[in-house]
């Protein structure tokens, strides 16, 4: 075959993984948008306090119960207690950001770790990881998150551990059954054979191979989290009382649903369009990072 | 120097299998040296254990018993941390060229896997002057560097392959059916690299391919197994000028040969299938398909000995 | 000569994807007699499937652009309606694909699978009458009529490619198109199949295209051969005008040749064809096959596609040979 590789033909571009993801990433309308969503959710629960003070969320004003949205100075009213839901719409995003991703996040590094166990040990140490993972599941995650919450008390460290065990289960489940895949491929065999050790195996064959399940789950997971945190504060676990966050909005907002739809609205709006940005991110991601899908957009 | 040096000598290699249905014995009894510079072609149909071989040789596989001697050194039991060093020089070729490949790494990236693996190189930029090298050892274009093996066709990416495999400079290579998932047309140039490659690097390769026509050109000695047993052993010439075992004569037979003076003669069609190796009965394996087989054949088991000057058969015809 | 059967006609097929354009078929000039078998031959992407899969009528609806005619038994198929269509796909015509490990079912017992095909070709035949029916097909096939309520997963691959098959003819088709049918097969088994495949031929006299890459497997099987090469028929004729060392031949043909491990005698090395089958979409201009073609000047890089030459029933598409030489 002709090596002309010397006589001055172009090598092929390289382009770093990222670059090539977004340049992926930036043909589809969606994934802007979602990606767009999602960075300004981020960047209000970084700068909360910037935008609004904390104060504001939390302050109580008798005299100024139940003002409509578009009132002066309150943007989108005030709830029961007087306090602005503005204020407490933006102090929740953090709130919710930070239960959604912690607790997300540390169920996925723990179950993507415990998934290549068990696809790469295999045997004993499969079979224990699995069953423990089967008797965890048969608990519904609802009553588990319940159970956890009332028995730590409230508090958002609390809140995230619940939603971080209960989101264990599934994630272990689901990476597995790729990873188990993953860990037949010859490419993850020839490693073996050039002398590769366990972990390097995992760090650059598993986990890469992995990524699309771990995004789509992992992003998933984030909304659901949000959600479930949210559904905790609406039955009045999880949050502590006067920490604005959007499930408990939604709960007060509930005795004056009839009158002052917008108390339920706000939030409930808020919390839905950041679960779908959030999810179709994932997909976006999903997409953007396989090489396959190359030139392909 | 007439003694030829041995580089692997296997000595009644076993691997069984437990399954639900009792044990399969993929690879059963199998002995043979291997001399340094040769190529030993391991001929079979699938489910004959050919490719459990290799694996076991290379240690992917634990060996259920005997022994792999490979440089003077019994590798049988030996402790992973030493067998990890022993790795640069054994190496493996796989039959898939896409799941063989990391999609998600770019060539350069696979093709440096085993420089990094084993920490042979400190700066950048020597290591990827031995990427190019190796590229061009394959003849494999230098602009495809920073492709990924999906916008690669067949051909290339067993070339990739092969650049892996030749990276840590390894004395021996088993070629797991190397060239059966390409076109002809690009079979033919991967034979031909694999057989430069042997003649510029000293190499030593097991050739493991279930096509008899393939393995004629690039071996010296052949051995041929059935359910995990050897049925003959010989070098390569004589195997097709005189094929002794019922088994291997109709593996002969069975090649389809692209020459209209071959038509209408039917060709000797072996009858029934490969039997499962799960829990083999007594006596010779491939007695329920032979022709000449015997009632001695199906409650003896044959032994595997040399009937003439170096053509090693299992058959009781030969005895 | 006998009947034709089918009719290609200066067919060809282009794909677009992305704005960019693969022709994976063109100008294919094709025909099969009554009872006939032609042989297929080509490389990864060289377009016999596409061919194969636009006589079934199913090529893809989307994105695909066709010309040309297909004509079977003097009915055009090339702009037939889909439901006209279903009347003549496994009834008339019918295709055994190369996996035989996902073309089956394996929820349903074989016999029904073949009955289903017996059943919906003829709606009123009775069930006694299916039966039978069926264990007539299994004998033809080779497999005892005991395991027609056996599951797919109880076969071997070789006997799941003859349930393929007697399902295939299970509609008793004129025309069967069987593209690599033993390609997944061990050799030996490769060889029960074919020549059960050859008396199966003879016994229905039903006519055969088969795709496949292998020489040897033409040798013995078929009466005529076309040799494709990125999407063209470089040559075409009866099993001996290709076979026949002493005629001249398209470069393309002899470098298959020259490229296949030799049994019979010992050669050192192999004649590969150098290079790589061009991706349909980046096609060459002149002779396709000229950046590899050692016989290679300066007219077969340019203009359209070489003339073909033809000398009774042996076409050869190239510059570089003379009718008077063929």
């Amino acid at each position: 075959m002709a090596n002309t590789g010397k006589d001055g033909r172009k090598r092929m571009k390289k382009r770093g993984q990222m670059a090539e993801a977004w340049a992926r990433m930036k043909t589809q309308p969606i994934a802007v948008v979602s990606l767009a969503v999602v960075a300004v959710l981020v960047l209000v629960a970084i700068f909360a306090d910037l935008i609004v003070p904390y104060s504001k969320a939390i302050t109580q004003v008798a005299s100024d119960k139940l003002l409509p949205p578009g009132t002066a100075g309150h943007i989108l009213g005030t709830d029961g207690f007087g306090r602005d839901m503005f204020a407490r719409i933006i102090h929740g995003t953090r709130t919710a950001l930070e239960i959604g991703l912690i607790s997300a996040g540390a169920s996925i590094v723990i179950s993507t770790f415990l998934a290549c166990l068990c696809a790469t040990v295999g045997g004993w140490v499969d079979n224990l990881i699995m069953r423990f993972i089967d008797v965890v599941s048969c608990i519904p995650s609802l009553v588990m998150a319940l159970a956890i919450c009332a028995a730590l008390g409230n508090g958002i460290p609390q809140l995230v551990f619940a939603l971080f065990f209960t989101g264990l289960p599934m994630h272990t489940k689901m990476v597995r059954s790729v990873a188990l895949g993953v860990a037949k491929m010859e490419y993850v065999e020839s490693a073996v054979a050039l002398g590769a050790k366990p972990g390097y195996i995992m760090m650059r064959h598993m986990i890469p191979n992995l990524a699309s399940v771990i995004i789509i789950n992992g992003t998933a997971q984030v909304s659901m989290n949000i959600m479930m945190g949210a559904t905790l504060g609406f039955v009045g676990l999880g949050v502590k009382a006067p920490t604005p966050e959007w499930g408990t909005m939604l709960a007060d907002g509930l005795s004056y649903m009839l009158r002052n739809q917008y108390m339920v609205l706000v939030p409930g709006l808020v919390l839905a369009l950041a679960a779908l940005f959030i999810n179709s991110l994932g997909d976006s991601l999903r997409d953007a990072l396989d090489p396959q899908l190359k030139g392909r957009a | 120097m007439s003694e030829k040096k041995i580089l692997l000598e296997c000595k009644n290699l076993m691997k069984y299998f437990e399954t639900p249905r009792g044990m399969l014995h993929a690879v059963d009894d199998v002995t043979f040296r291997l001399e340094e510079g040769k190529t030993l072609g391991v001929v079979g149909e699938s489910g004959c254990g050919k490719s459990t071989l290799g694996r076991t040789i290379l240690r992917l596989l634990p060996s259920t018993g005997g022994q792999i001697i490979f440089d003077g050194k019994d590798i049988t039991k030996l402790p992973d941390k030493e067998m990890l060093n022993l790795r640069k020089q054994m190496q493996i070729v796989f039959q898939d060229p896409f799941s063989s490949l990391d999609p998600k790494m770019t060539v350069s990236q696979i093709i440096e896997e085993p420089l990094k693996i084993h920490k042979l190189y400190n700066s950048k930029e020597k290591m990827s002057e031995r990427v190019s090298e190796l590229m061009e050892i394959v003849g494999l274009d230098d602009r495809y560097v920073n492709t990924y093996p999906h916008e690669l066709d067949g051909g290339r990416r067993q070339r990739i392959g092969i650049a892996r495999a030749i990276a840590l400079n390894p004395k021996f290579i088993v070629c797991d059916e190397p060239v059966s998932a390409l076109d002809v047309s690009i079979q033919a140039q991967i034979l031909n690299l694999m057989m430069d490659l042997k003649e510029e690097l000293g190499l030593t390769y097991i050739f493991i391919t279930h096509d008899l026509s393939v393995v004629k050109h690039i071996s010296d000695e052949i051995l041929v197994l059935y359910l995990g047993k050897m049925v003959e052993k010989t070098s390569s010439d004589r195997l097709f000028e005189n094929p002794l075992h019922p088994y291997t004569k109709a593996l002969l037979s069975a090649i389809p040969i692209p020459d209209i003076a071959f038509k209408g003669k039917e060709a000797q069609v072996m009858k029934g299938e490969v039997t499962s190796p799960i829990e083999p009965p007594e006596g010779c394996r491939f007695a329920s398909r032979c022709p000449n087989a015997t009632e001695r054949c199906f409650k003896v088991s044959p032994e595997f000995k040399e009937v003439e000057e170096d053509h090693f058969v299992a058959c009781h015809l030969y005895e | 000569m006998g009947e034709k059967l089918l009719e290609i006609k200066d067919y060809s097929v282009r794909f677009t994807t992305d704005k960019v354009i693969s022709r994976a078929v063109s100008h294919v000039n094709l025909s099969v007699d009554k009872g006939e078998v032609l042989g297929l031959v080509g490389e990864t992407g060289a377009g016999k499937t596409t061919t194969a899969l636009s006589v079934m009528g199913l090529l893809p609806k989307y994105a695909v652009e066709t010309e040309g005619k297909i004509i079977f038994d003097g009915q055009e198929l090339t702009g037939m309606k889909e439901r006209q269509y279903r009347n003549i796909r496994g009834k008339r015509i019918s295709m055994i694909f190369q996996d035989p490990m996902t073309s089956l079912n394996p929820v349903f017992r074989v016999g029904d699978q073949i009955a289903d095909v017996i059943k919906i070709h003829n709606p009123k035949i009775s069930q006694t009458e299916v039966n039978k029916r069926v264990d007539d097909i299994m004998r033809m096939v080779g497999i005892a009529k005991e395991r027609k309520s056996e599951y797919p997963h109880q076969f071997s691959g070789g006997m799941k490619q003859r349930v393929m098959i007697a399902i295939a003819i299970a509609g008793n088709p004129d025309l069967l198109i069987a593209d690599e049918p033993t390609t997944a097969l061990d050799v030996t088994i490769q060889a029960q199949v074919i020549k059960m495949m050859r008396s199966l031929q003879k016994e229905l006299g039903s006519s055969v295209i088969l795709i496949t890459h292998d020489l040897g497997i033409v040798a013995n099987f078929c009466d005529k051969v076309a040799i494709m090469y990125a999407g063209e028929i470089v040559e075409s004729g009866t099993l001996e005008d290709i076979f026949d060392k002493s005629r001249e031949h398209h470069p393309y043909t002899e470098g298959l040749f020259a490229s296949l491990p030799n049994i019979t005698e010992r050669t050192e090395r192999l004649t590969p064809i150098k290079g790589l089958t061009p991706h349909p979409s980046e096609l060459p201009a002149g002779c396709k096959f000229h950046p590899r073609c050692p016989k290679c000047s300066e007219i077969c890089s340019q203009g359209d596609t070489p003339p073909q030459k033809q000398k009774e029933t042996h076409m050869v598409q190239c510059h570089q040979i003379h009718e008077e030489e063929m």
